[in-house]
């Protein structure tokens, strides 16, 4: 199995019970998980819980063999080789679209580096604005910016927090249609968090039901 | 059985200690140490309390606490009264009605802070006195005798009304700021309901205001309790003063340890006073359909009152201390302007610098490691640092010097070993003592204005650049410090200009022959040389007030269009 959650649990520290209460998952190489939950039922705790940015009570948490949250082990985020793309995107308001994508790219060289920019700009369509800044974009072009800062390091998991949620209607099943066909032109194996049924059906392969306790 | 029972606490220990590995690293490490640092000063006057005194403070209980006690009190109070209504008043004028001269009114009220209160009341000494231009002015134009006792301004009234004069914009500030964010429409019902004008001040305005004028008046307090300038200039026995009368007259550290922990005890006092008049309600209605208020226009007496009641308030506690410093500055320059005024000038900028620089980024270490492990220790970390700005600067002096002193007890066999002529005071003698006193005291101005600027950045920036691979280190350098500029720059200002002003702690701590703008200033007027006194004080006050117009204009810009 390529990632594995095994009986994970997660408390916030000032709330009583249990958030996240035993949950387990396992996904094929190239799957795609849909988290479908309301507010609250700790769907988006469950990507930080992957991604590293909380620390779960118990549970273990593996990606291709390598266990990244466990008993007594606990991998920091920048060493997990875990992607993620924000809800709100999170791009850096001081760094061009070329800058936020070759972010996480610190340790190719200069001329891999700006292959892979290439790559990705050509892959997100944006070859044009790879001077601009995020401000400087719309919210359609923001997020495909977000999506091609996280896989541009060739993850070797993908995280997605609500990708469609800033998006309107009209946008939303376009840009729907094109992350599906980028998710399987790369290959890549990722989990996304949504509270839209129709995200789920049209795009995963796997859908998970979280309901608030 | 107990074997087992050994090894099941062996795992959960080592649990613990793995678990406490990801959460500890170089910035929590160094937050810890470096707050620890900082409490030790304020620990050790707190001690004071408890240890017995020598016969110096026998005498200084039987005979001279009560009067500093009282005289303390005094102070605090009747500063405290005047500067709430002034403050409210005036803020109060200023957001509700609009009268000639409103504009600019609602920014110019604040100058006032500009002017160190010991320097304003070397100024008002100087109008007030025999000579000076108000009883001149008074023996030539009419052909009045009067009394000269009329115009003493060395006694306590003088002193609460040197003290109102300089500080009543902490509060006004605090008020006005509150008003302005609240919804006209609690305001227009009150109308509606009957009570306009004065009596909607009462009923309406002061007890909605409750939570800011405590706020204001408490920060008024501290500002007294922290003067060591005005009641010495004046003349006026008071907590303060008796710390540096036991230091500097008698050599006692132990006596300024004591008398130190009553000042502190004093501060605890006006800390807890305002948590309780703030109570349970913390108002903050900021509904979402906030209509700026709506200004009253004044016309005839009424629109004339209101521009008297600012324009008066304006000239006393700025205008007239400015206009009077420019003129003496103008008559002193030529025998006052010269290599050691340059020479403390440079000092001055030198201290104030490397402490602002100093608190800086110790700050940022502290804000970045707060922000990173949420939770308890963040609270704690801000409750700590800014209990240290409530801390009078003649406390902290003293908790540094005993500190200092101490070191310097274990440091010297090691020194004077390697070198025998070493001197046995190195560390309490040295610039080094200053600028550690500094950073325990203003710690806090630095340490609220980076935090704010991380938590207008929020987390969501870091956490994706962790997730790019990116540490904690890395991230600070790569997104959160090129993100915080703002906020960096005007910690390090705030900072620097407070020091530029502070007068006790420097006073206690400098070392031999060591002369800031301030202790300049303080000297000066001391040895009756008010007019030669103006020109430090006037480079301080410029600085200041700039800068108070800046971080204004800054300010106000987050508020919404009210005016």
């Amino acid at each position: 199995m390529h990632f594995k959650i095994d009986n994970i649990s997660f408390k916030y520290k000032n709330s009583g019970s249990n958030i996240i209460d035993s949950f387990s998952l396992e996904l094929e190489k190239g799957a795609t998980a849909a988290i479908l939950g309301g507010s609250g039922s700790g769907k988006s705790t469950l990507l930080r819980l992957i991604a590293g940015l909380e620390t779960p009570l118990k549970g273990n948490i593996i990606l291709d063999g390598q266990t990244l949250s466990g008993d007594s082990i606990f991998v920091q985020p920048e060493k997990r080789g875990v992607g993620m793309v924000f809800q709100d995107y999170a791009l850096f308001p001081h760094l061009t679209v070329a800058q936020n994508i070759t972010f996480g790219l610190r340790k190719l060289g200069a001329e891999h580096k700006a292959q892979r920019l290439e790559e990705m700009l050509k892959l997100i369509e944006l070859e044009d604005k790879q001077n601009k800044y995020p401000h400087e974009l719309s919210g359609g072009q923001q997020q495909r910016v977000a999506f091609a800062r996280a896989v541009a390091p060739e993850p070797s998991l993908l995280l997605l927090d609500e990708p469609f949620s800033n998006l309107d209607a009209e946008l939303k099943s376009r840009i729907r249609l094109e992350f599906k066909k980028l998710l399987e032109k790369l290959k890549i194996t990722s989990v996304f968090v949504t509270h839209d049924i129709e995200d789920a059906i049209s795009i995963s392969t796997k859908t998970i039901y979280l309901d608030s306790n | 059985m107990f074997i087992i029972k050994g090894c099941a606490l062996m795992r959960y220990i080592l649990n613990g200690f793995s678990k406490l590995k990801y959460k500890l690293n170089i910035w929590s490490l160094s937050s810890i140490v470096v707050i620890l640092i900082l409490t030790i000063p304020s620990l050790s006057v707190f001690s004071g309390l408890f240890y017995p005194g020598n016969s110096n403070w026998i005498h200084f209980k039987a005979y001279l606490l009560s009067d500093y006690i009282s005289n303390t009190v005094i102070l605090i109070s009747s500063v405290g009264i005047a500067a709430a209504i002034s403050g409210t008043l005036l803020a109060w004028l200023v957001c509700m009605y609009d009268f000639p001269g409103r504009r600019f009114f609602k920014w110019a009220l604040i100058l006032p802070l500009s002017i160190p209160p010991y320097m304003g009341a070397y100024t008002y000494a100087g109008i007030f006195d025999y000579t000076g231009p108000v009883q001149t002015l008074i023996r030539q134009q009419t052909s009045w005798s009067i009394d000269p006792r009329h115009f003493d301004i060395m006694s306590i009234q003088g002193a609460s009304f040197i003290f109102t004069i300089f500080l009543f914009p902490y509060v006004y500030m605090l008020v006005r700021s509150f008003l302005v964010n609240q919804s006209s429409s609690m305001l227009e019902s009150s109308r509606l309901l009957g009570s306009s004008g004065i009596s909607s001040f009462f009923a309406v305005i002061v007890p909605l205001s409750r939570v800011s004028i405590a706020g204001g008046v408490s920060l008024v307090m501290l500002e007294v309790l922290n003067d060591y300038g005005v009641v010495k200039y004046l003349g006026i026995p008071a907590l303060s003063t008796a710390i540096f009368k036991a230091w500097f007259s008698l050599g006692d550290i132990q006596t300024a340890i004591k008398l130190s922990s009553y000042l502190m005890l004093a501060v605890c006092i006006v800390l807890i006073l305002e948590k309780l008049l703030r109570g349970r309600r913390s108002f903050s209605y900021s509904s979402t359909k906030i209509r700026p208020l709506n200004a009253t226009k004044l016309h005839g007496l009424h629109a004339f009152g209101a521009t008297t009641v600012c324009a008066l308030f304006f000239s006393a506690g700025f205008l007239v201390p400015l206009l009077q410093l420019a003129s003496w500055s103008f008559k002193t320059y030529a025998s006052v302007f010269d290599v050691d005024l340059l020479k403390a000038g440079f000092q001055s900028a030198l201290t104030a610098g490397i402490a602002a620089l100093l608190i800086t980024l110790l700050s940022i270490i502290i804000a970045n490691s707060s922000r990173i492990s949420k939770g308890l220790a963040s609270i704690a970390y801000s409750r700590i640092i800014s209990f240290g700005y409530s801390i009078p600067g003649a406390v902290i002096a003293i908790g540094v010097l005993s500190l200092f002193v101490y070191l310097d007890r274990i440091i010297h066999p090691l020194y004077s070993s390697i070198n025998s002529s070493a001197p046995s005071l190195l560390l309490s003698g040295s610039i080094l003592m200053l600028i550690f006193a500094y950073v325990v005291r203003f710690m806090s101005i630095g340490y609220n204005s980076i935090d704010a600027g991380f938590e207008k950045n929020g987390r969501s920036y870091y956490e994706a650049s962790r997730t790019l691979g990116m540490n904690i280190t890395q991230t600070f350098f790569k997104v959160d410090m090129k993100m915080l500029k703002p906020a960096i720059a005007s910690a390090f200002i705030l900072v620097f200009v407070d020091i530029l002003k502070e007068l006790p702690l420097t006073l206690i701590l400098r070392p031999f022959n060591f002369n800031t703008l301030s202790t300049k200033a303080f000297q000066y007027a001391n040895d009756e040389m008010v007019q030669e006194a103006s020109i430090a004080s006037l480079i301080i006050v410029l600085i200041s007030a700039v800068l108070i117009l800046l971080l204004n204009k800054k300010n106000s810009k987050g508020e919404h269009n009210a005016f």
